[in-house]
């Protein structure tokens, strides 16, 4: 019916430092340093790498394409909301931010943050009462915002918060659904995948007959199509078309070949959909996983990794959610299909 | 004694000519036999219920919403209708000294199959009546050209069933029925795609599954899911290597048929009495021709 992988036994936030590149020295002579704040590590350093706004082309080499080069979007903001605003410090259009907390989970020191009521992303500004200009070499930039990072690594982040989710989902869902969320999901779900150090993602072949992701999650390959309308049968074929690629051309196994769609909302239970993905599923041995855009959310807050292995925990090919599991892992989100996370009832 | 008339070749009228129409008592024009038909009730044959019933009238009647498919020339056993260049489907109507005898159809109906295998093609006829015929239905929309297609699989030697529009449970365009193989057909009109593409291709492995996983049709897991299209994507493109990877990775069989080239099977079973051979069907992967 379905597979199960380990339960994850804690759900950390990861705040790894980013490596600076040696010629990046554009800001770096007037960054600030933080002298304390009860409530964030730091304020906006200025990064001259923008990790919030910018996978680095380390990260973003693991996206490659099989058949024909091409030049990733370096974008973390699914809607290109974070750029550099005057001073050198980064700023959030909180009228285009989905709320997602992609650049929260990207900033090493803890300066970007979710607005508890609007759900939208905000930079926490330096103020001259407790931050110091200073002028610093970009090695010793390095070192600070090292240091900065590791005193805030791993911190546990309780999850038990429907309220936080609720709002995320009034925020994010309208501007991932329709013909003009499709960028927007799509680009939201590369990245979600891309937090993780162990997706490693590739564009399959031609546009026309390809999945619009495959993630590596060790053992398996999970092969991703975007759907941001509710006509999610498509979906199902066109992603069964990209295992078919990615097991004929790229020689995958295909008992370790699974297939994700990702929707704004799953479809009621009733719909042909779920019919479709199980018979797909015994005949072809090809599970079709329905990720909800709740669960895209989930798993940027608990830094992305582990996707590929949450969703195949507690999402059946037919539809139904194993609710005890959803629990076990971000604890209590409240009823998952008033969140978002499980088939409206 | 009934007198046939004599079977003369005509490009111009797709089939034998120079008769009048017979008033055949098995209305050919107009339906496919039971066997034909599969065994159940007689499939028509006209996809857009032009053609009407003679008994009233003196002969057939064709009305305007006729699409010139040329299905009801092909299958009159005597050229008593005929496709002009110009205009619809005409009929030469019956006269008094024609009719079909009551009491001994299967004698006359004997006489009119050896009639149709006596007229004489040259290599190369099937092919240009093909293309002309085929040429007929570029403008058709799916609500024509989907009972064309599977009017000319019957005519072709393989029963199609249509299910009814809206039932979520069998979303499959076309099954060729089979007691123990029938195939799935995914049908896309002109109007929808120039070419056969690659959502064809994808739908037509959902098909496949479909069939295989419900109870509608007795299926074999290994047959062909088929597509068909206008006109065939070029040799090499994104449909032909997702039918390869498809096939390599999960044993699936897709294959494609052009409107010209299921014309050709349907003119050889029609017109020169072949038996209209499934092994091609039930094997094919990639193009037919």
């Amino acid at each position: 019916m379905r597979r199960v992988a380990p339960l994850l036994d804690d759900v950390v936030i990861p705040r790894s430092p980013i490596e600076l590149g040696a010629e990046r020295t554009l800001f770096a002579s007037t960054t600030l340093t933080a002298t304390g704040s009860s409530q964030f590590a730091s304020a906006c350093l200025g990064c001259p790498d923008q990790p919030c706004a910018r996978f680095t082309e380390v990260e973003l080499a693991r996206e490659t394409s099989v058949e024909s080069p091409y030049t990733p979007d370096p974008a973390v903001c699914p809607t290109y909301a974070i750029s550099r605003g005057v001073g050198g410090t980064m700023m959030v259009d909180a009228d285009n931010c989905l709320g997602c907390g992609l650049c929260v989970v990207r900033c090493p020191v803890g300066a970007v943050y979710l607005d508890p009521y609007s759900a939208a992303a905000h930079v926490e500004r330096p103020s001259d009462d407790h931050y110091e200009r200073v002028t610093m070499t970009l090695d010793e930039f390095d070192a600070l915002r090292i240091a900065l990072a590791e005193g805030m690594a791993a911190e546990t982040v309780p999850f038990a918060d429907a309220g936080r989710l609720s709002r995320q989902m009034l925020r994010a869902a309208p501007m991932v659904e329709g013909a003009a969320g499709q960028r927007v999901l799509r680009l939201l779900t590369r990245n979600t995948f891309l937090l993780s150090g162990a997706a490693r993602l590739k564009n399959v072949g031609d546009n026309n007959a390809a999945a619009e992701l495959l993630v590596d999650a060790g053992d398996d390959l999970l092969v991703v199509e975007v759907e941001p309308s509710t006509d999610v049968p498509d979906a199902v074929r066109r992603v069964l078309a990209g295992c078919a690629i990615v097991i004929a051309r790229l020689g995958a196994n295909r008992d370790g070949v699974a297939a994700a769609v990702v929707v704004p909302r799953l479809p009621n239970v009733r719909v042909e959909y779920y019919r479709v993905a199980q018979n797909v599923y015994d005949r072809l041995g090809i599970a079709v996983y329905g990720v909800p855009l709740a669960l895209l959310l989930l798993g940027i807050r608990a830094g992305g990794g582990d996707l590929a292995r949450m969703l195949r925990h507690f999402c059946y090919t037919d539809g139904s959610v194993d609710t005890d599991a959803v629990v076990d892992i971000f604890g209590d989100v409240g009823d998952p299909a008033v969140v978002g996370l499980a088939p409206p009832k | 004694m009934l007198v046939l008339p004599e079977a003369q070749r005509s490009p111009v009228t797709l089939g034998v000519t120079g008769a009048c129409c017979l008033r055949c008592p098995d209305e050919p024009c107009m339906r496919f036999s039971t066997v034909e038909s599969g065994g159940g009730n007689t499939i028509q044959v006209c996809p857009v219920d032009a053609i009407h019933d003679a008994r009233q009238h003196a002969g057939p009647v064709i009305s305007d919403s006729c699409v010139r498919c040329g299905l009801c020339v092909v299958r009159c056993p005597v050229g008593a209708l005929a496709l002009s260049h110009t205009g619809g489907v005409t009929v030469t109507p019956p006269n008094a000294g024609l009719t079909a005898p009551a009491g001994d159809e299967s004698v006359f109906i004997e006489n009119l199959a050896a009639q149709r295998a006596n007229v004489d093609w040259e290599d190369g006829e099937w092919a240009a009546l093909a293309m002309r015929l085929s040429e007929a239905a570029v403008g058709l929309r799916q609500d024509a050209f989907y009972p064309l297609v599977a009017h000319l699989f019957t005519a072709a030697g393989h029963p199609a069933w249509r299910p009814a529009r809206g039932d979520t449970n069998n979303r499959v365009d076309l099954i060729l029925v089979d007691d123990e193989d029938s195939l799935p057909v995914e049908v896309k009109s002109r109007v929808e795609s120039a070419v056969i593409n690659v959502k064809s291709v994808q739908q037509a492995l959902e098909n496949h599954v479909v069939m295989d996983q419900r109870d509608f049709a007795a299926t074999n897991s290994d047959s062909s899911t088929l597509v068909v299209g206008y006109e065939y994507p070029p040799a090499r493109s994104d449909v032909t290597e997702l039918i390869e990877d498809i096939a390599t990775a999960f044993g699936v069989n897709v294959g494609l048929i052009s409107l010209v080239d299921l014309y050709n099977l349907a003119l050889r079973v029609q017109l020169a009495g072949d038996s209209g051979s499934r092994t091609v069907l039930r094997e094919l992967r990639g193009r037919l021709s």
